[in-house]
């Protein structure tokens, strides 16, 4: 046995992202290292039980099936058709302006964000339908593409949102707090997500021709067909809010009534039904495995007491706690070049947490500047996963065109990322007023 | 038909089938959070239920993730590497999750046992506990196979320098996309 | 020889009561009794695995040498530990305390599989604390109440509310949405979980007593020298359940001094004659217990008998 855990930690943290590169899948890779390390630590008989004990917890837990019910509610809302009617509806309002496609793009992510707590999927629904839309009305093909991709990431930081669930749970942070904190910083994304199109267009008129203005007849009807839309948020957003539900009981209203939507309105066939489950499956799956290998992994980063040394290492050198922000925001890029958004959170935060607490920061907060920075990375190059899912979907668009219409995109995150650490009433005024700080 | 759509049929049916489930419990939650309001009868012990019938759900979602491998990877060699080192490499990963969950399906047994020694139950409603995990765990078992087909299939490719017929199982994974209200 | 070590880990932080002045003194007497023969690893606040409800499988598996387990999150593992969820047969934490280490002593206790108990010791009695104000215990009708095991959730069934099993922590949030009415849970946990601002009424109901076991890995234990083990066991056991029950009963009769000063929540409380017949009226459930415990009768006179000897010597 290894005398110093310390080391065990330093040499399992190694060992976990060398197994990453040789293409372990993240969750497995965190899950062994994490039992060869408390079996170095505390011996290999009791650390393997933990692969028992800690897996059956977070699966038997009614808060980490929260994340399956979301991810339920979007798909079923999906099939139920509301993705597409949001759309419509952020296309008759804004359809006639220049670049009016994207900013109806960018809205209708927003929207879908509110009932739907996953990026990959916000980016995949909306790419399926606005689209095919923007090429055909003769939109740049990079601009188009490149807005949805970061689009999608609102799907993300607009509350109900999975990975936000996963770091309230992690952390044991209340998830109300959480999703508050989210709404503003959610509205500035949308802002300056706006004011890039709004330059980019300017400056490039033909990637963004102008069309035809919708009739006060034709948005009124629009309007009359998209209130499931505001339905569903209304119930989900203002449930939780209100203090009428859970979280965990919101979920499960929302999935239920997307589910009552979609049969009432006779959009559901047996066969989309059985497709939203399926979808729901593997990316539930994907997830839950990321959390019994982080469970098992945060166990071993504990024992191994690497995360506290480090945390008093990082004061003795009495940076100023703005300098290791900075930092941390450059390690999350590079990260985030390579990395999953759910991956990046829970690898990371055994070991950025207790620092983040250490300097002073909030909590709360900090979930907040971390799912803002670690979406970044869905979009950067050279791995960027939203980026991917437009490209899977639409096979004639080169990766590098879409990484180069997602660049205004990018500018604008640093500057919201920028603005959010500077001004963390942003984030925490919200949840402070309605008490939940 | 193949092997590996044989497997990905069975393994996405058992998927669906377990995440009925959710459906249910989700159904289930939403009456007991309307009861509340409308002095309906209330569900007694009602988180008991989550508690035995999660683990199933979620278990129920693991052999087709194996099998059509989405759980998340970082391929950055393999794909500057070319198809060969990809392949092997894909076989070192699917080797590791298999021990991985030979472990996990091992300490599963064990777990289950310790509650059937014990005469573990729910904690409101007294619901035995290890006849749900006995479902559980036989379905993590399944995992094991499908995982050992995965990771066969690979170094059957590292071998040949091409491609496994599983590869192709993640593209199926996009159905959802195309079908709206 | 080298030197022996032995890790204790508690989910709940260090200073709270059952830590502080409980567990910790334990540990720090063992420590200094013993000497350089052992090495006491304290790992408080969850560093050793924080799920309340994995305590018992982490010491069973020998994950750690020692932990802090509270039966009541292991339902079905310690049937006869039930008797202690019985309302208004307990009044005090140190008759609870006493009684619990006299059962294991008399081998009435079943079920510590893979370990040894160390003590035993018990909180002050629970009461039922509510968010919004009743008139007596019937007006629990209808209410969602969390209780802390099947037998106080038979129990509230039968006053006609709807019980449910939910930790301290799930529990606040239940309060603070409304989604739970109230819980049976004891002046310390109160103050503990930080759950005293959410309510505005105290019943002071005995509704049972939650119990609190310190236990090791057997195969720990049996490894330790004769004399580590007789170290151990002077200032756990019988000493424990002193110790345990002195400072639940001064900790719970603390907090409630200080909310009844303090007038914000109102306490209902009740005569002797009272209790006496709601002991009378809880008979059935008495009862059902003792019939579905396999040797219920038999740790059901035995403590009758202890309290009575207790009491008696006051
Ligand atoms: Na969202
Ligand atoms: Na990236």
């Amino acid at each position: 046995m290894l005398s110093d855990p310390f080391t065990t930690g330093l040499l399992g943290l190694l060992a976990m992202f060398v197994l990453i590169f040789l293409q372990v899948p993240v969750g497995i890779a965190m899950g062994i290292v994490g039992v060869v390390g408390c079996g170095l630590i505390i011996g290999f008989a009791p650390a393997l039980t933990l692969l028992a004990t800690e897996p059956s917890s977070s699966m038997a837990s009614e808060s980490f099936a929260v994340v399956a019910m979301f991810l339920l509610m979007g798909n079923l809302a999906h099939v139920g058709g509301l993705s597409r009617e949001l759309y419509r509806l952020a296309h008759v309002y804004l359809g006639h302006k220049r670049g009016g496609l994207i900013f109806a793009t960018i809205g209708a992510c927003a929207g879908f964000g509110a009932i739907c707590g996953s990026s990959v999927a916000t980016a995949a629904t909306m790419a399926r339908i606005a689209l095919p839309e923007m090429l055909e009305r003769g939109y740049a093909k990079s601009l188009a593409a490149g807005s949805i991709a970061a689009g999608g990431t609102l799907g993300m930081i607009v509350p109900p949102s999975v990975v936000m669930i996963l770091y309230a749970i992690l952390t044991e942070n209340s998830i109300i707090a959480l999703f508050l904190a989210a709404i503003v910083p959610g509205l500035l994304a949308v802002l300056v997500y706006f004011v890039a199109v709004y330059f980019v267009v300017r400056a490039n008129p033909d990637a963004a021709p102008v069309g035809p203005k919708a009739s006060w007849r034709e948005r009124r009807q629009v309007t009359g067909q998209g209130w499931a839309v505001v339905l569903l948020a209304v119930i989900v957003s203002g449930g939780i809010y209100s203090g009428i539900f859970t979280v965990s009981e919101a979920a499960s209203v929302g999935a239920t009534v997307a589910l009552l939507l979609a049969l009432f309105r006779r959009r559901l066939t047996v066969r989309k039904f059985l497709a939203a489950l399926g979808d729901t499956a593997a990316n539930t799956g994907m997830i839950f495995i990321m959390i019994i290998g982080a469970s098992v992994f945060s166990y071993f980063a504990t024992l191994s007491g690497l995360p506290m040394a480090t945390v008093d290492w990082i004061q003795s050198l009495a940076l100023p706690p703005l300098l290791v922000l900075c930092l941390l925001m450059v390690f999350y890029l590079i990260l985030g070049a390579i990395f999953d958004t759910i991956a990046a959170m829970v690898l990371t935060l055994p070991f950025v947490y207790p620092l983040i607490i250490g300097l002073g920061y909030d909590p709360v907060w900090w979930g907040v500047i971390n799912i803002v920075v670690i979406e970044l990375g869905m979009i950067t190059p050279p791995i960027g996963i939203n980026v991917f899912v437009l490209h899977g979907m639409a096979r004639d668009l080169p990766l590098s065109t879409i990484f180069r219409g997602v660049v205004p995109f990018i500018i604008a995150d640093v500057v919201r990322l920028v603005i959010l650490i500077l001004f963390p009433p942003l984030s925490l005024w919200l949840p402070g007023v309605l008490g939940w700080l | 038909m193949t092997t590996s759509a044989r497997l990905d049929r069975i393994t996405q049916k058992a998927a669906v089938i377990g995440f009925m489930g959710l459906v249910i419990m989700a159904l289930l939650i939403t009456w007991d959070g309307a009861a509340r309001y409308m002095w309906l009868p209330r569900i007694s012990g009602f988180s008991d239920y989550g508690e035995v019938v999660f683990p199933i759900v979620i278990a129920s979602c693991f052999p087709a993730g194996l099998l059509r491998q989405t759980n998340v990877t970082v391929r950055v060699f393999g794909n500057l590497g070319g198809p060969r080192v990809h392949a092997a490499l894909e076989t070192f990963g699917a080797v590791l999750t298999l021990a991985f969950f030979g472990l996990l399906t091992w300490q599963f047994i064990r777990l289950t046992g310790q509650f059937e020694a014990g005469g573990r139950t729910t904690r409101t409603i007294g619901v035995m506990l290890a006849p749900w995990w006995y479902v559980t765990t036989a379905i993590m078992a399944i995992c094991v196979p499908v995982q050992a087909f995965v990771a066969w299939s690979w170094l059957v490719a590292t071998v040949k320098g091409d491609l496994p017929d599983i590869a192709s199982l993640r593209d199926d994974a996009e159905e959802l996309m195309e079908l709206e209200g | 020889q080298a030197q022996e070590s032995i890790k204790v880990g508690t989910f709940v932080p260090e200073q709270s009561t059952g830590v502080a002045q409980v567990i910790k003194p334990w540990l720090e007497a063992v420590q200094a009794e013993a000497g350089d023969t052992v090495r006491m690893q304290p790992f408080w606040g969850g560093t050793l695995g924080k799920d309340p409800y994995k305590q018992f499988e982490l010491v069973q598996n020998g994950v750690a040498d020692a932990t802090w387990v509270l039966p009541g999150y292991t339902a079905g593992q310690f049937p006869e530990m039930g008797i202690f969820e019985l309302p208004f047969l307990f009044r005090t934490a140190q008759e609870a305390s006493l009684v619990g280490w006299k059962l294991n002593e008399m081998g009435l206790l079943t079920g510590l599989d893979g370990v040894h108990m160390v003590g035993f010791f018990a909180a002050e009695p629970n009461a039922i604390f509510l968010s919004t104000p009743v008139d007596s215990l019937e007006g629990l009708a209808n209410l969602k109440i969390r209780s802390a095991g099947s037998i106080q959730a038979k129990w509230l069934e039968s006053l006609g509310a709807a019980p449910q099993t939910l930790s301290s922590a799930e529990f606040n949030e239940g309060l603070s949405r409304g989604t739970v009415d109230g819980a049976i849970q004891g002046w310390t946990g109160m103050k503990t979980f930080k759950s005293l601002p959410l309510v505005e009424q105290a019943i002071e109901a005995p509704a049972g007593a939650i119990p609190f076991l310190l236990l090791m890995n057997e195969r720990k234990w049996e490894s330790l020298s004769p004399e580590l083990q007789e170290i151990v066991m002077k200032h756990g056991g019988a000493a424990f359940a002193e110790a345990g029950g002195n400072a639940y009963a001064s900790a719970g009769a603390a907090i409630r001094e200080e909310v009844e000063a303090e007038g914000r929540i109102s306490l209902m409380t009740f005569t002797d004659e009272e209790l006496a017949s709601y002991e009378d009226s809880v008979q059935p459930i008495y009862d059902d217990w003792i019939a579905a415990t396999p040797n219920g009768q038999a740790v059901y006179d035995a403590t009758v008998k202890l309290l009575g000897e207790i009491r008696g010597k006051d």
